[in-house]
């Protein structure tokens, strides 16, 4: 596979990406914030009312399920616009109706405190680096912008099958890609998922990112052209796996040879 | 001026909460510290409410709480060290996050023999780093933040963000160049067991 830097660039360039994944992996922030002391400060500093006391905690309730749904009580618990103040709440039709509303609240708010914590604690064992969904046109142009300069340029067949075989469960390899596409190298953008691999390419001098991800882990992403950024989203499942190629071309022009490894 | 309900500053400060944890982190250089850092920055910042306009950027005012907290925990945290009988070296190394360290696994699609201990010296050197160059490589690195983020966060211009995120990757390249090294002599595995 071509390879055009220099090999001091190569050197710096492979030290560079393994500092930044060990970062990442060190300085992962968790993925559920912890909002115990919140409501400790919210109660100490409210009046000895129950009510009272309850009501704010019930906002705060409202506000972590409305943000983050990590906890499905909404049984108990309804949805309620940000910013709704005490005053509404207190509206309710009786004094006691009220009451028993508010105990229930807190039995929910505390199930949602303590259970939060826990699933937190779950993710961060399950999760070595944060995600946060972001556009797939932002990731290639910040790619792009960077130089288009893959993690590692991988030249074993082998081992670019089994990085997508440990990664999303099928092994995979560019099989016959035509003479104007090359292969650049594999990334790990994100993209669709944590687990994402992304293949960066070239076809006809153009820069080609394919987000390669199990079907399990799609979500909802914007296919087609996309106007504001001048680059088509070309979505194609295979697999049980999901591929999203992005590029300035209007179809998908290394997604069909990126295919499972002869057995 | 509104101000800003406790609910909907819940609401913000989670959403913003990752970005914050990976700043009071990099100001520490210690992500034990960091949440009890974004702890202590959010009661002031309850505190203060009334002095933050809710047309503006929370995350810009809530980051300059955080920061100023942060450098109060390194001072109490380095005036305890020097107070103390047998005080720890300068070299001690940072404490890292054990539960995401052990979970890390070939996320290169490499692993590298010595992974363990190229983690411990990537923390040495950031730690070698000035707190705002450590936060601006920290926030680049970690979320992949642009550098007109970096900058509202940190409070700086957005060229110095840019500068300070270059010159730390220098840095921690010179500081780990032993690496370089390894890796020419091809010191890796393949990913098949």
């Amino acid at each position: 596979m071509p390879n055009s830097n220099t090999s001091d660039e190569d050197s710096d360039l492979e030290l560079d990406q393994r500092i930044d994944l060990s970062i990442r992996r060190t300085f992962a922030p968790p993925s559920v914030p912890n909002l115990s002391f919140l409501a400790e400060h919210f109660n100490s500093k409210t009046a000895a009312t129950p009510s009272s006391n309850l009501a704010k905690t019930a906002e705060l309730a409202m506000a972590v399920r409305d943000e983050h749904n990590t906890v499905g009580s909404s049984s108990v618990v309804s949805s309620r616009p940000i910013g709704d103040n005490q005053a509404s709440v207190s509206q309710a039709p009786s004094r006691n109706k009220l009451r028993l509303a508010m105990i229930g609240l807190a039995a929910a708010i505390t199930w949602i405190v303590v259970g939060s914590q826990f699933y937190g604690s779950w993710r961060s064992k399950n999760q070595t680096v944060a995600f946060q969904p972001r556009p797939l046109t932002e990731l290639y142009q910040a790619c792009v912008a960077d130089g288009f300069r893959p993690y590692w340029v991988c030249e074993d067949e082998q081992l670019f099958a089994s990085t997508f075989k440990d990664r999303q469960g099928v092994a995979l390899n560019l099989q016959g890609l035509p003479a104007s596409s090359k292969m650049v190298g594999l990334s790990y953008l994100l993209g669709i998922s944590r687990q994402s691999t992304s293949v960066l390419a070239m076809t006809d001098d153009s820069p080609i990112i394919v987000f390669v991800d199990r079907l399990e882990n799609d979500r909802k992403i914007d296919t087609g052209y996309i106007d504001g950024d001048d680059l088509h989203v070309t979505r194609i499942v295979r697999d049980d796996l999901v591929f999203y190629e992005v590029s300035p071309l209007p179809n998908a022009r290394i997604t069909p040879y990126l295919l499972p490894s002869p057995k | 001026m509104r101000q800003l309900e406790e609910s909907e500053f819940v609401s913000l400060y989670c959403d913003a909460h990752q970005r914050l944890w990976v700043l009071a982190s990099a100001i520490t250089a210690d992500s034990s510290l960091a949440e009890d850092v974004l702890q202590e920055a959010a009661i002031t910042a309850l505190r203060k409410l009334e002095d933050f306009d809710p047309e503006t950027s929370f995350v810009a005012w809530m980051s300059q709480i955080v920061r100023f907290t942060a450098l109060n925990f390194l001072k109490i945290r380095n005036r305890r060290k020097t107070e103390s009988l047998g005080v720890h070296s300068d070299t001690e190394p940072v404490t890292v996050n054990q539960s995401i360290a052990e979970t890390s696994v070939s996320a290169t699609g490499q692993l590298f023999s010595d992974q363990d201990d190229f983690d411990d010296e990537v923390v040495a050197a950031i730690k070698c780093l000035d707190p705002e160059r450590r936060a601006c490589l920290l926030l680049r690195s970690v979320h992949g933040l642009g550098y007109d983020e970096i900058a509202e966060i940190i409070g700086i211009p957005e060229g110095t963000a840019m500068s300070h995120v270059h010159r730390a990757k220098a840095s921690m390249r010179q500081q780990l160049s032993s690496y370089r090294d390894r890796d020419d002599t091809s010191d890796q595995r393949d990913v098949h067991a």
